[in-house]
């Protein structure tokens, strides 16, 4: 087994709406590698989103071929990508998509409804995952009682829950002040580094792309750079100098 | 996500949403309870008719004036006043040489009187009846005797008051040699009837029983009778008592071969049969509109279950986004129209049955002998109508949700 997680090869993607065929990604090729942290960037209309939405297993390429963790993918059926979500994929969000008025631990354990674990593991798996993005104290909060940055740790401890290989943030700060922003940038990288998540962040600000490793820019559905992040920002560093 | 889990998380969303959940499940609660009540209270009122006419024998035969076709009821019970059946018909039919199987007979004519006694007053019903009526009705005085057949012959102006009527004028006081004055008319009390309750809906205890020869010519001037009453020995032999009164009857009416009866004769048993025919009729009619609020209810929930969905596409965005399935969310929405649906029908449940239960202590209190009952059928269908109203209803809006792009609903503003 190699090391790549994600391995796409002259991806595709089209729209096909009555008559009308809106092509959005044009044939995209790169390896992400288990542990890297990539920042897919891009201006609106670049295909970043669609890119994302393929890649986390929400929507289905035209032609190309997509292999994840080796596996072929590319053929995939609606119950087969719910059961990929569901296991292999962590989703956080721009606004944060929590369930409203439900405490903190029931909505990180809502991935965990949907497998077969019984509520005792549910609830201890979801226990941990609110440690890592420190809300212990907040467990039985709920949802509508946290600010900004918190419902996104919540949401980021939810996308933690089912150990996935992939986690996918569009946008993450991007309804947040620039502090609350860092505080998720930090936690994000500290998942990175010191628990080797795998992570791709999509994102149309460089400040927040410089956060990672490696940034891939995309215009137009194409991809117009790929190369590492020279001088990469350390958002706690960054959250000191401030 | 299991089943039970589906239902908690109903319960959740229902306790969140406490208004809008109650006023939804209004239409099936009503719808329900309306079910429910109609048909305890139509078993009741049921019971109420049938144990009486019961209670009197089902060896009795009636013979009303006027043909009949056999399945609907007499033309006399219509309100139609036909005069062709006399007294003199019935104790015809007496002649022992000719039925010996009859063994009592009462006409029945009947009017509304007040009754009046040293300035105690009383709205009551007059009836005149034959001296055997405590044989045919299979009932007797508590207090003195009825009026023999002799006093009947003789027209003496005598009453036997039923036990309220006695109360209601006398309270405890012995009334036997009493005079009453009933209407224009004074009567000298022989007698008190011992309790008797309700027979259909007329209270029997409120009532004075006079010779008939005395009610038809002094208090109605009429020589006719409504209706007539025969007592049988033999319950087997009912159908040939039938054949040979009907022969007597045409004879004395000089109908020729071919024409119709002018007269019904009837068993208690078909008297009743024709009851149930009515009753049922109406009581299953009734039911049918009530369970017309139940399909107004389901389509009020349908509504509102759509408007639910409309309302949560972004939860179900999100739902299958960390990796529900179209079947899962589809479960997920139809439980919850049932569990909606369902508490609707148990609390739609309590409630008729908390009615029908008012309005037999009600009936009761009146004096009526009303009998409280919950059909096991009516539960039944309640809970099961109610859960197939979720089931149904619950569909289109869970196929909806189900059917939601995760993507387009995750964006959705």
């Amino acid at each position: 087994m190699s090391n790549a997680i994600i391995k796409i090869e002259n991806l595709k993607k089209q729209y096909e709406n009555e008559e009308v065929v809106t092509p959005v990604l044009f044939g995209l090729d790169f390896v992400i590698k288990k542990g890297e942290f990539v920042a897919i960037m891009g201006p609106s209309g670049s295909g970043k989103s669609t890119l994302m939405h393929i890649l986390g297993f929400l929507d289905k390429l035209s032609t190309g071929k997509y292999l994840f963790e080796d596996v072929d993918v590319s053929g995939l059926d609606d119950e087969q990508l719910a059961e990929m979500r569901g296991h292999k994929i962590g989703f956080v969000f721009q606004s944060f998509n929590l369930l409203p008025r439900t405490s903190v631990l029931e909505n990180v354990m809502l991935p965990l409804v949907y497998t077969k674990l019984s509520q005792a593991e549910r609830v201890e798996k979801a226990k941990k995952a609110i440690e890592a993005v420190g809300l212990t104290h907040r467990i039985n909060n709920l949802s509508n009682q946290l600010s900004g940055g918190e419902k996104q740790r919540v949401a980021i401890a939810r996308a933690l829950v089912n150990d996935p290989s992939v986690i996918f943030a569009d946008e993450p700060t991007g309804n947040l002040d620039s502090k609350s922003g860092l505080q998720i940038m930090k936690i994000l990288q500290e998942l990175n580094l010191k628990q080797g998540h795998t992570i791709i962040l999509v994102t149309h600000e460089k400040y927040t792309a410089e956060h990672a490793e490696r940034i891939i820019k995309m215009r137009d559905g194409l991809i117009e750079s790929d190369e590492a992040v020279k001088n990469r920002l350390i958002a706690e560093r960054v959250g000191e100098l401030k | 996500m299991n089943f039970i889990e589906n239902v908690n998380n109903s319960f959740h969303l229902i306790k969140q949403n406490k208004i809008r959940s109650f006023l939804t499940m209004l239409g099936i609660i009503i719808g329900i309870a309306s079910v429910i009540m109609i048909i305890s209270v139509g078993n009741g009122a049921q019971s109420l008719i049938f144990n009486q006419i019961k209670s009197q024998g089902s060896n009795l035969m009636a013979i009303f004036p006027g043909s009949t076709d056999k399945e609907g009821p007499p033309a006399s019970v219509m309100g139609i006043v036909i005069t062709t059946l006399k007294y003199d018909d019935v104790k015809a039919l007496y002649d022992q040489s000719r039925i010996p199987e009859i063994t009592a007979y009462t006409g029945y004519v009947r009017g509304s009187e007040t009754a009046v006694w040293q300035g105690n007053k009383t709205d009551t019903t007059f009836i005149g009846v034959s001296s055997y009526l405590p044989t045919v009705e299979d009932t007797d005085t508590q207090i003195g005797n009825f009026f023999t057949e002799e006093e009947e012959k003789s027209m003496q102006k005598v009453a036997v008051l039923g036990s309220d009527t006695w109360k209601n004028l006398f309270g405890d006081q012995n009334p036997v040699g009493e005079l009453v004055k009933i209407g224009k008319q004074s009567f000298r009390v022989i007698g008190v009837m011992r309790e008797r309750g309700t027979s259909g809906f007329s209270n029997q205890d409120n009532q004075i029983y006079i010779p008939i020869t005395v009610g038809q010519k002094l208090m109605l001037g009429i020589n006719h009778l409504s209706y007539a009453r025969l007592k049988v020995s033999d319950e087997n032999k009912l159908d040939l008592v039938r054949e040979e009164v009907k022969q007597i009857l045409r004879d004395r009416h000089d109908i020729l071969p071919g024409q119709p009866d002018d007269f019904d004769v009837r068993t208690q048993k078909e008297s009743l049969d024709v009851l149930l025919q009515i009753t049922n009729a109406l009581k299953f009619f009734l039911a049918a509109i009530a369970g017309l609020a139940l399909v107004v209810g389901g389509i009020g929930i349908m509504n509102i279950m759509l408007v639910s969905v409309q309302e949560r596409i972004r939860e179900i965005g999100l739902r299958k986004a960390v990796g529900a399935k179209n079947r899962q969310i589809m479960i997920q929405f139809l439980i919850e129209t049932i569990v909606l649906t369902s508490i609707a029908g148990i609390v739609g449940i309590l409630f008729g049955v908390l009615v029908s239960f008012l309005v037999a202590v009600v009936a009761n209190a009146l004096g009526y002998k009303w009998e409280f009952s919950i059909s096991f059928f009516s539960i039944f269908l309640g809970v099961f109508v109610s859960s197939v109203i979720g089931l149904i209803f619950g569909l289109i809006p869970a196929r909806r949700a189900s059917k939601l792009d995760p993507i387009d609903a995750l964006r959705y503003e």
